[in-house]
């Protein structure tokens, strides 16, 4: 009984502020709102316009929530061009972009921040110096590569590009950084091989940062838009933001199945981040080690 | 194993980190590596696992020379003042992680993991993560995954240093139930001396790199070869001073410490002159017809009382029962227990104790 009545009193002095506190409190979370309201409303009224009809979205004034959702505003959107075709190359492109970048992104990290091999800094410097160019002067040149290779309309011609990135290595090497030396002493002392302790102690031990880089690469192969343009003739291999565009051309004013064709768009990398998220939210465990 | 070290050195660039060890290690021995940070004992230790390569020297484990074999052949255990779990594994997994390493059926890795564990007084924590467990625990984890491959030699890192008083004083009691059920040769390293003379078979002090002394722990505590190791052992410190040998006997300014006729036989022959002296805190003796001091402060610790006093400008501590009314101001005579009184020569080098 005491125990709870002390409880209660700690609880009841939490509650109490000084009024200073309240207004700092208030004006807090009105900027939030304000800041989640500005970042939700194109979404909300995206998803709000696939259900409309032509004449509710042209209404002036614009009305807000539509009578009765149309869900056929979805299906005629997904017959009216072959999205499953764009649908399927997508997820190719953003998977084997997504596995290659992981691939590539552990060897290299981990050589980086373990290994000693003559010439590691310099190496790594370079590496470091190609993020400062920017992304569009690499576009020209990739592009003679890719079609000096014969590679145009082709899954290699956007995957091969893309299957390594220096910031996710350079990111992947920081948190490979942190894993203190001890681990990898006394694994070796252990008769651990350096491929073994990577795959056994490394990749579980960073899997958090691992998801991180996992979800944005496929949110950002998802999204390209540029590159997959330049190096695609053939419809057969448009992806869905091409193809999105395309659409949006050819369906005219028809504004409803464009927003039903871009919800399909983005659905899938929403599910993806609320299934990853807790990968991505979990703090890295270094726990394992005191100090 | 016995452990043959010889004329060891790492030299990093002109630093010389351990310079020319020479130490002989019986079976089954516990060793404590003692030193001040910076000392070599680490590194000593390191290059006995084979994660550091001596610049010279060799090492021997039993007959075989281990100098150029690799860390994971040498059959060794470490444990890490961190110890190095695997965060992501469950205990069980950390414990067994050497053997699977080391192709063990997975069965027969189980089963010897769990043995191992009820050595070091795990039982019912198997399953959980390290970072569900105390620091103590932690630390028999490490230890468990170090012994269970059977290694010839365990060695420890500062294996105490990141736990707390308490725990501290628990766990070495238990690194050495654990190192005398298992009866390995086991070389630790740590900068506490008490936590050294306490469960050490031998203790090897090293300074700058140069072993000083290797000893069991009261000879060593007892028969300090120099000012180093006589400085270094022993809470309170020894108290070191300036005193004159004449032909009288010992003299710190007016007053004598030790009559020349009282000098125990081998150290009569000290020729007169001034030397550099050592008494420890818990050898005066209060009497009546001693040498007369003065307390400047006392300190009550319960079991003793420490007694701060000045002699010819000199500041002194003695160590007396607890029962002794002594005040700050008491005035008191005392003398130096016989043969306790320290006369260092040449090079800081212990010449007699009279």
């Amino acid at each position: 009984m005491t125990m709870t009545k002390a409880t209660k009193k700690t609880h009841s002095q939490h509650i109490k502020m000084k009024p200073s506190a309240v207004i700092t409190k208030v004006i807090e979370y009105v900027v939030l709102i304000l800041g989640a309201a500005m970042t939700l409303l194109p979404f909300l009224y995206m998803i709000l316009s696939s259900l409309k009809t032509y004449q509710e979205l042209n209404a002036i004034p614009p009305v807000f929530f539509p009578s009765i959702p149309q869900w056929s505003n979805y299906v005629e959107a997904w017959n009216s061009a072959p999205f499953a075709r764009y649908f399927l190359n997508t997820v190719i492109v953003a998977c084997c972009t997504t596995v290659g970048v992981l691939i590539t992104s552990t060897l290299s990290a981990f050589a980086f921040s373990r290994l000693n091999f003559p010439g590691k800094n310099l190496v790594f410097s370079i590496f470091m110096a190609t993020l400062m160019i920017p992304g569009e002067m690499l576009v020209i040149t990739n592009y003679q590569t890719v079609s000096n290779l014969g590679w145009i309309d082709s899954y290699a011609s956007m995957i091969i590009p893309y299957i390594s990135s220096v910031f996710y290595i350079y990111l992947l090497s920081q948190f490979f950084e942190q894993v203190p030396n001890e681990l990898y002493l006394a694994a070796k002392v252990d008769k651990c091989s350096d491929f073994k302790f990577m795959t056994r102690i490394m990749v579980p031990m960073n899997k958090s940062c691992l998801a991180s880089i996992a979800i944005l690469n496929f949110i950002s192969s998802w999204n390209a838009f540029l590159w997959p343009l330049l190096v695609t003739n053939d419809p057969n291999m448009r992806v869905l933001s091409i193809g999105l565009v395309r659409f949006q051309t050819e369906s005219g004013a028809d504004y409803q199945l464009t927003m039903a064709a871009s919800c399909m768009l983005v659905m899938p990398v929403v599910i993806l981040f609320l299934v990853l998220r807790k990968y991505v939210l979990e703090g890295v465990a270094f726990s394992g080690v005191k100090g | 194993m016995k452990i043959s070290i010889q004329g060891l050195t790492k030299k990093y660039g002109d630093f010389k980190a351990v310079d020319g060890l020479t130490l002989d290690i019986e079976s089954g021995e516990l060793v404590g590596l003692l030193g001040p940070s910076g000392c070599g004992k680490s590194t000593t230790l390191f290059m006995l696992s084979g994660l550091t390569d001596p610049t010279e020297g060799t090492i021997l484990f039993g007959d075989t020379d281990v100098t150029r074999i690799p860390p994971e052949d040498r059959e060794i255990g470490l444990v890490f003042q961190n110890y190095a779990l695997y965060p992501h594994m469950s205990v069980l997994d950390n414990i067994m992680f050497p053997l699977i390493n080391r192709k063990v059926p997975k069965k027969e890795a189980k089963e010897r993991a769990e043995a191992m564990a009820e050595i070091v007084h795990l039982e019912g924590l198997l399953s959980r993560k390290p970072k569900a467990l105390s620091g103590g625990q932690q630390q028999r984890v490490a230890i468990a995954r170090a012994l269970v491959k059977e290694p010839q030699v365990l060695l420890l890192d500062e294996p105490l240093s990141n736990l707390d008083a308490k725990l501290r004083v628990e766990t070495r009691e238990e690194i050495r139930r654990i190192q005398q059920e298992v009866k390995i040769t086991t070389i630790f390293v740590t900068h506490d001396q008490e936590e050294a003379m306490s469960i050490s078979d031998r203790i090897a002090v090293m300074d700058a790199g140069v072993l000083q002394q290797f000893e069991k722990p009261q000879d060593m505590y007892l028969n300090p070869v120099n000012t180093f190791v006589a400085n270094f052992l022993g809470t309170p410190q020894i108290n070191m001073f300036d005193g004159e040998v004449t032909d009288k006997g010992v003299f710190l300014g007016g007053n004598l410490l030790r009559a020349r006729e009282d000098f125990a036989d081998k150290s009569k022959e000290i020729p007169n002159g001034t030397y550099k002296m050592g008494i420890r805190p818990e050898h005066f003796e209060l009497c009546d017809d001693g040498v007369p001091a003065t307390a400047d402060r006392v300190l009550m610790t319960g079991r003793e009382l420490q007694v701060f006093f000045t002699l010819d400008e000199t500041p002194f501590r003695l160590l007396t029962h607890s029962d002794q009314r002594l005040y700050q101001g008491s005035e008191f005579n005392f003398k130096v227990r016989q043969s306790q009184l320290m006369i260092f020569g040449e090079d800081n080098l212990t010449l007699a104790k009279v």
